[in-house]
């Protein structure tokens, strides 16, 4: 076969999907065309097929380019960044890529890994895990497709399995290696090295032509059963390697909650930043639209004028009357610009203005209770800050700071926040109480204790401040 | 498909099986029997004899009929087995050319490989019979206790039968094998196996078809022959000697008569309590008398005469028992010798367990073998094995110790290195010995090859590293490489244990054997082109005066006459001569004959 033409294909990340409109039963295609066919799900890319089917790369693509041109199947550009289907580039970038910035871990002490560093990589804990699960069982790791396709004999899951451990023989540990969770059973252990034998042992593959996967398979099988012996027989190994990778697992445990925290983090401040964006966007236009409407008006009798005020007014205080805050703040708001001189006018709009901020408020601080209340914290945060941005009640402010100070968010704005609540309600306790939390957390020790100081000065038997200043001094 | 056999060669019996459709069956030679005797004679003619035939001819043939060769396979001549079986065995042993034993029948020397080479190949006549086709493959069973040599020479025996040896493996591991095979069972179990010539204690752990070997033990060097070697020389003989003051070892057809009488008294006492050996005209006293030998050995004898030999068992058991580190489940009895009530009860005490009754000792390591044979080429529900190097391998240090790199009972395939080091300063080259055995002595240790690393960076002792790895893969095959850290220069060998024979020499074995077989088959044609000329002719002989007087009064019919007594005397001789060709244009004349004939009798009669 000549070198393809898969222009007609575009690139790995479109999506193939059915056209409906022709009959696949009509045309002739061959089995393995039509078995292509039946895999095309519409949610998988072009790349994702050729894992998906099996055939290889170069068989799945010329199948795909068969189907494509019979107008059974059409492809949907993605809108991702694209690379045009081009196989020898991709094999030149297919082969195993080592991982080098792997993070440290030295097990759960220094003394320990020393010891396990006698038995060299059976004793050595990875700094990471590879293994996942689903898609992501072979660590992300990219396959050679040309070595994919030697070896009928066995199954692609089979080589896939075989290229994985072989590549990563020694840089993932002994329990990952066997595909269990890290145990001190020695039945288990036995357990899954008797499946790791069936599979591996280089009976399996007994005078067969594997070609590559051969001594690839061996030389799992002799790691597998080093690891394996000395699992089961060693006891003081046993305990303490297992010790160190689930000392291993805790840290990166640990590592990814963190990660998920300034994630999280992350996202708030940009849909925060987007939210303020929109209202700058939406008073921007406001402005716009007052602009044209008095420029427009300008033009017109001044007793034109009032007479709309007038009417404008009526209608605003009739949605007043109904309890509709933003029509009447618009309505008034038209009003008081078409006779900017009646006070009436100015008082009513200042009045509906305030209930409608009290009333939006009230609408996002309900939306951040139910959030909180499902646990979804960074929502919650989100609709709570929106709220006090729009009425900065001090209770609204404190029960934010209060927020972000559990759950070790920003501080600032915590202390911001929890300020305001003060300034709003001097005479409040728990205000007080809250900000001084946040400052103790900061370690602003100065201001943590005039805080609580103040708090005593409302309440001298504080028993809560008390203990604090004391604990501060 | 490929059909492959397994081959149980043991030491006094040989036994072979086939997996049919999935299920193992014990394969029956033409006699009928299931086992066939491990015995090879030269007869007066100088035709091989094989077998039951081999063993029946022995006490007439004694000096011409060899039986336990498996106690000399792979071993070195001056080896304490060699010089034993030199004293006590009835056939001639001699040093052959590359430091093996060989044994003298007739004109002819035959090295041992040669000589189990040729029981296997009757084993595989039985299985072609039964199938009815060639058979090219086979698994062979060595004791597990066999060294490398050992295994060595037994698979160059099975190329020298024309088979393709696809594995050599452990005759307790292929007995648990068929224990385990097919059924769910998980467990560990202990196959005690007291064979003909060698003992074998092997532990496993048996779960969803996989059978991990967790230890093994034994001696390669006790079993039946040595309890049969109790009765006739601290019995029998030392007896006989203190009454007629006459030692019955000199005469070699005494002796296999006394071998025989003790193997038969030994399996009688196995159901009763006791039994009469009786040996008339046992040897002469130089005149024209001749002396008798009658004695009732009893159950309690022959236990006082062999408990030593059983204990020594039990000891190697408890030493395994100790290496799995595992409680034992079940307890699997193998080989004839567990027949023996004494041996039974032995085992019992040691392991504190009832043994395993259902299975045949003398047939379930056959059909091990043949299960391991179809499952290196089946897929699915096979069994799986886990086998384990029977001895540690090492080489040799300084101070003729042994460095041992891959210990005993480790799983194989394995591969394992060690860091050595120089022990003098300037010392440019290292001579690598590699050795087998469990012994810290070298020279107690089996010496596998040799080969020396030079090259090596002048510099004081203990600073040059060199690394030695020894690879070991599931066919039992061991290669050494010896590298030098810092310059990276390698050396290599892969290990092939001479088995007492050149390549060359087992290749002139193999082309010889096929001429053998070659007329071995031509005999059985022969054989039956002679039958049947036979039958043809005795169906003339019979209708001959009727058709003479019938025929005699024409010119023509004398003619006829003539000519039908011309091909009967031809058709006499060809079959006096045994020559396939004659007998083959003789059976047509004597067909057109033998119809003429009949058609004569017909129409006149």
């Amino acid at each position: 076969m000549s070198e393809l033409d898969y222009s007609v294909l575009g690139a790995w990340e479109d999506y193939p999907k059915r056209n409906f409109e022709t009959d696949a039963t009509a045309v002739d295609i061959d089995t393995r065309a039509a078995f292509v066919l039946t895999r095309i799900d519409g949610n998988s890319s072009v790349a994702d097929l050729c894992t998906v089917t099996g055939l290889g790369e170069r068989d799945t693509l010329v199948h795909l380019k068969r189907l494509v041109e019979l107008q059974l199947v059409f492809l949907e550009p993605s809108d991702g960044k694209r690379r045009p289907i081009n196989l020898r580039e991709r094999h030149k970038s297919a082969a195993p890529i080592p991982e080098t910035n792997a993070p440290d871990y030295n097990g759960s002490s220094e003394a320990d890994a020393a010891w396990l560093a006698q038995f060299g990589a059976l004793g050595a804990v990875p700094g990471r895990r590879r293994r996942g699960s689903g898609k992501n069982r072979f660590g992300g790791l990219k396959f050679d497709q040309d070595l994919l396709r030697e070896a009928d004999f066995l199954t692609i899951e089979f080589k896939k399995e075989v290229i994985f451990l072989h590549a990563y023989i020694g840089q993932i540990d002994n329990f990952e290696f066997f595909h269990i969770e890290p145990t001190d059973d020695r039945k288990l252990i036995r357990k899954a090295y008797f499946e790791f034998s069936r599979r591996f042992h280089p009976d399996t593959v007994f005078r067969r032509d594997v070609g590559p996967y051969e001594d690839k398979i061996s030389t799992i099988f002799k790691h597998g059963t080093d690891a394996y012996e000395l699992m089961s027989s060693n006891t003081a190994f046993r305990e303490r390697y297992l010790a160190a990778v689930k000392a291993r697992n805790h840290l990166m445990e640990e590592d990814a909650a963190n990660r998920r925290v300034t994630q999280q983090k992350a996202r708030l401040g940009r849909l925060r930043k987007q939210s303020s964006a929109r209202k700058d966007a939406l008073r921007a236009r406001l402005e716009k639209n007052t602009a044209v409407r008095s420029s427009v008006s300008r033009d017109k009798q001044v007793g034109s004028r009032l007479d709309k005020a007038k009417q404008f007014y009526n209608e605003g205080m009739a949605h007043f009357e109904n309890e509709s805050y933003i029509s009447a703040t618009n309505s008034l708001r038209l009003a008081a610009s078409y006779d900017p001189k009646n006070g009436e006018y100015s008082a009513a709009l200042a009045l509906s203005e305030e209930r409608m901020k009290a009333s939006k408020a009230e609408a996002q601080w309900k939306r951040g209770y139910i959030q909180e209340s499902l646990g979804h914290i960074s929502e919650a945060l989100q609709a709570y800050l929106e709220a006090a941005d729009v009425l900065p009640k001090p209770d609204y402010c404190s029960h934010i700071a209060h927020l972000l100070l559990k759950y070790d968010q920003d501080l600032h704005k915590a202390e911001e926040l929890a300020l305001k609540a003060v300034k709003g309600d001097p005479k409040n306790i728990e205000f007080k109480l809250i900000l001084g939390r946040i400052y103790q957390q900061a370690k602003l020790t100065k201001k943590a204790v005039s805080v609580f100081e103040q708090v005593l000065e409302l309440d001298s038997r504080h028993a809560e401040a008390k203990q604090a200043l004391k604990k501060l001094k | 498909m490929e059909r492959i056999i397994g081959i149980d060669l043991g030491t006094t019996n040989s036994c072979v099986a086939l997996v049919e459709g999935g299920v193992p069956v014990v394969l029956t030679n033409q006699g009928g029997y299931k086992t066939t005797p491990s015995v090879v004679a030269v007869s007066d003619s100088g035709k091989r004899l094989v077998g039951h035939i081999a063993k029946r001819q022995s006490v007439t043939n004694a000096a011409n009929t060899v039986y336990a060769a498996k106690r000399l396979i792979g071993r070195r001549w001056g080896s304490p087995p060699v010089r034993t079986m030199i004293e006590t065995m009835p056939y001639t042993i001699v040093e052959g050319p590359n430091n093996d034993p060989r044994i003298q029948l007739r004109d002819r020397v035959y090295s041992i490989p040669e000589l189990s080479s040729i029981i296997l190949q009757e084993m595989r006549l039985v299985a072609e019979e039964y199938t009815g086709d060639s058979i090219q493959q086979a698994v062979i069973t060595v004791p597990a206790y066999f060294n490398d040599s050992q295994r060595q020479a037994t698979k160059a025996a099975g190329e020298i039968a024309g088979l393709d040896v696809l594995r050599i493996i452990n005759e307790p591991t292929a007995a648990a094998l068929a224990y385990g095979y097919g059924r769910e069972v998980e467990k560990t179990v202990a196959v005690y196996d007291l064979g003909g010539g060698t003992f074998d204690i092997s532990i496993l752990s048996i779960s969803d078809g996989v059978f991990e070997v967790l230890a093994t033990a034994g001696d390669t060097f006790l079993g039946g022959e040595d309890f049969d070697g109790r009765i006739i020389m601290d019995w029998l003989v030392l007896d006989f000697a203190r009454e007629h003051q006459i030692d019955l070892r000199r005469d070699r057809m005494a002796l296999q008569r006394l071998r025989d009488a003790a193997e038969k008294a030994k399996c009688e006492l196995s159901s009763s309590n006791e039994t009469e050996i009786n040996l008339p005209f046992i040897i002469s006293t130089g005149g024209s008398e001749a002396l008798h030998l009658q004695k009732t050995l009893s159950r309690q004898k022959l236990e006082e005469l062999t408990v030593d030999l059983v204990e020594r068992t039990t000891k190697i058991c408890r030493q395994a028992v100790e290496e799995a580190g595992e409680t034992i489940d079940e307890v699997l009895l193998v080989g004839g010798m567990t027949r023996m009530p004494l041996v039974q009860q032995k085992v019992r005490e040691c392991f504190g367990l009832e043994p395993l009754r259902g299975v045949h000792p003398e047939e379930v390591v056959a059909l091990g073998a043949a299960i391991q044979g179809a499952s290196l080429f089946n897929e699915g529900s096979s069994a799986l094995l886990l086998d384990v190097t029977p001895h540690s391998l090492g080489i040799m240090v300084h101070g003729g110790l042994v460095s041992v790199v891959i210990p005993q009972n480790t799983t194989v395939p394995t591969s394992k290195s060690h860091i050595f080091t120089t022990v003098k300063d300037n010392q440019t080259s290292v001579k690598i010995l590699v050795m087998q055995g469990d012994s810290d002595l070298a020279a107690e240790n089996e010496m596998m090859g040799e080969f020396i690393l030079t090259g090596l960076r002048a510099a004081n002792a203990g600073e040059v590293e060199i690394e030695v790895t020894f690879d070991n893969n599931a066919d039992g095959i061991v290669a050494v490489s010896a590298k030098d850290l810092e310059t990276g220069q390698e050396q290599a060998i892969t290990v092939t244990a001479s088995a007492g024979l050149t390549p060359e020499e087992i290749e002139s074995m193999i082309r010889e054997n096929q001429d053998h077989l070659v007329s071995r088959r031509s005999d059985e044609a022969v054989e039956t082109l002679k039958l049947q000329a036979q039958r043809t002719l005795m169906e003339l002989e019979r209708l001959f005066p009727q058709v003479r007087s019938l025929l005699d009064e024409s010119e023509f019919g004398q003619d006829a006459i003539r000519k039908a007594n011309g091909v009967i005397d031809r058709a006499k001789l060809a079959i006096a001569a045994e020559n396939v060709d004659e007998l083959k244009s003789v059976h047509e004349a004597l067909n057109r004959t033998h119809n003429m004939f009949k058609g004569v009798v017909q129409k006149i009669g």
